[in-house]
């Protein structure tokens, strides 16, 4: 019975060429993370040729400024970059789904008060604030996560919000009411359910985001500059002059490439993914 | 309270608020949606309540269905005072009352399948059962509301439904508890007429089997007259007539009711050379009448409508009116 629900996810998946192309390049990239210390040719925090070298046969992208490989540099970013992206991704979605099923479902004086401290933390300047905070408490893996999650929860908080609204009013809510369903069991069968589709476009938007916020975190000199981020690379590409000799076209325009394909694969992941869990939007196949 | 009433609503009432005007001159107006209503069901009785659209037969039913809080009165089930009740008393209460509500394309779940949607008054109440013994029951439920068989209908979404099938779907979730009681609100008015039939048939074949009772609450009096034994006819959050279906019928007392049933088709066809009563217009609900509250719209107006709220009053045979000139009137068309 159950596989036979997973069986037709995995047709409904299948059928849309847009989700097909989302979901490969996840995987892809998911590989590439995985797979990174097998793929790469160099150890990227080696030094394994002269600083400054053009692209050959050896060093795919060339070397940098210390002489590491660019192109193992990449690989390993990955790993950075996806983990940080997913894991902030997540925890400010998980507190924007509680927030705002809290304020949508019970209303009244919660609901203000939750709403005030969203509207708080969306009128603060984005970019200061984030700058001010990653100085402050200093560059770390998990301190980069704790700033993009602290800042990115509030929008998804008012979007699910506004579903909840809309959910509260549905027949079936008042019916489960009616029947003597439980106020837990109304939010998790009901409500829930109904708040997922948007929770997943939310993550996918806040994912890319978390990816890109990052890299110019780390681009910007206030990530871990000994972690290898996408955003590192493009730092040091920076800080090294990259950006005004041939050296952008293996330096800079990789890891850019990277990032934007990564934020295109969320994306048409999280369409396919909202038709998947949103059954009146398939179509008969 | 006498052991054969298994619902008695005591002077209910319920009044809401409407906030109108800028920040600076707010204004606030009571509207009053239901007014002191009072009315009994016994056991195995199927009482109809019908009136127009914002008369208050919907927010009745609510507040009897403990879906919204009274602003005053009492609701007596099955000896229970429900209007004093915790939460969690109110829900032990449910399992004996279920509701079966307008739309049957709002009130499924979309996401769940038809097995999650009939389990889940299971779950609520039956926490105990296996989850096999749940699906028997489940099978039991689709094939006592006559979709046969049960397997090619459990494991279907709502929308691969018709709109006939959703509503059996949704009397077998208000039945599968076996309730003594069940509120049903206009269950066939979102429904083709060709299968309206077959969903009052099944109600009254399932009155028939479990000894259910109901409140039937319609617009439509020729449904009421099918399926009710009691009428009680609501204008403006007042019950202005109540009693069995063919005094109603056959000898309204209220100029309201006396409207309603000259309009009915399928009833005229029974009653001859009936002149037709029609009122324009919509009633304001806001203001609370000093007098009675059909007078805006009443053929038959005298003084003491204007300045005194009529008491209801006894016909005999459990006949009730609320009307000053009900005995006029019966002179008059005698």
């Amino acid at each position: 019975m159950d596989k036979q629900k997973w069986k037709h996810y995995w047709r409904v998946l299948s059928s849309n060429n847009l989700g097909l192309f989302g979901v490969a390049l996840l995987v892809i990239f998911l590989c590439i993370a995985l797979f990174a210390p097998f793929i790469a040719p160099f150890d990227p925090t080696e030094r394994v040729g002269s600083p400054f070298m053009k692209p050959n046969g050896v060093f795919l992208l060339g070397t940098n400024d210390i002489g590491q490989d660019i192109f193992s540099e990449l690989l390993y970013g990955t790993r950075v970059s996806l983990l940080i992206g997913v894991i902030a991704a997540l925890i400010s979605i998980i507190l924007g789904c509680l927030i705002g099923v809290i304020a949508g479902y019970f209303g009244g004086k919660v609901d203000s008060f939750l709403m005030r401290l969203v509207d708080l933390v969306l009128v603060i300047p984005f970019l200061p604030l984030m700058i001010l905070l990653a100085a402050f408490i200093g560059p770390s893996f998990w301190n980069i996560v704790l700033v993009i999650s602290l800042i990115s929860w509030a929008s998804p908080a008012r979007v699910i919000r506004s579903q909840v609204l809309t959910l509260k009013t549905k027949g079936y809510v008042e019916a489960a009411r009616s029947i003597g369903t439980g106020i837990g069991v109304i939010l998790t069968r009901h409500i829930l359910p109904g708040v997922i589709p948007i929770a997943l476009s939310q993550f996918v938007l806040a994912a890319s985001h978390s990816i890109l916020i990052e890299a110019s975190l780390s681009f910007l000199g206030l990530g871990d500059p000994f972690t290898k981020s996408w955003g590192t690379i493009l730092y040091y590409a920076q800080a090294r002059g990259a950006f005004l000799t041939d050296a952008w076209i293996w330096w800079v325009l990789p890891p850019g490439l990277l990032l934007t394909t990564l934020v295109i694969g969320f994306a048409f992941t999280g369409y396919s993914l909202e038709e998947i869990l949103n059954p009146r939007l398939r179509k008969e196949r | 309270m006498d052991n054969s009433v298994l619902l008695k609503v005591n002077l209910l009432k319920k009044t809401f608020v409407k906030k109108t005007g800028t920040l600076l001159k707010r204004k606030k107006t009571d509207v009053f949606a239901v007014n002191n209503v009072n009315f009994e069901i016994r056991k195995g009785e199927i009482l109809g309540i019908i009136g127009e659209s914002g008369c208050g037969k919907t927010t009745t039913a609510r507040m009897v269905m403990r879906l919204m809080k009274e602003t005053s009165g009492e609701v007596w089930f099955d000896g229970v005072d429900l209007c004093n009740l915790k939460e969690s008393e109110t829900n032990k209460i449910r399992k004996k009352m279920q509701m079966i509500f307008q739309d049957p394309y709002d009130t499924l779940n979309p996401g769940m399948r038809v097995v999650d949607i009939l389990m889940e008054p299971l779950n609520a109440h039956e926490k105990n059962l296996e989850y096999q013994e749940k699906v028997k029951l489940v099978k039991e439920a689709i094939e006592s509301i006559e979709l046969k068989p049960a397997e090619d209908y459990m494991y279907r979404y709502p929308h691969q439904l018709s709109g006939g099938q959703r509503q059996r779907i949704a009397i077998a979730r208000a039945v599968i508890l076996k309730p003594s009681f069940i509120a049903a609100d206009e269950p066939t008015s979102m429904l083709d007429v060709s299968v309206r039939a077959g969903i009052l048939n099944l109600l009254l074949e399932l009155r028939k089997k479990m000894g259910l009772t109901m409140m039937f609450i319609t617009h439509d009096l020729s449904t009421a007259s099918y399926m009710c034994d009691r009428i009680a006819v609501m204008y403006q959050g007042r019950i202005v007539e109540i009693g069995p279906t063919q005094k109603i019928i056959h000898a309204p007392s209220h100029p309201y009711t006396k409207a309603l049933v000259s309009v009915v088709k399928d009833l005229n066809y029974f009653i001859k050379n009936r002149e037709r009563l029609i009122f324009d217009g919509e009633v304001d609900a806001t203001r609370e009448a000093v007098g009675c509250p059909f007078v805006t719209r009443c053929p038959h107006q005298e003084s003491v409508c204007h300045s005194k709220s009529p008491k209801i009053e006894s016909l005999g045979n459990s006949h009730e009116v609320a009307c000053h000139c009900h005995e006029d009137l019966l002179e008059r068309t005698s």
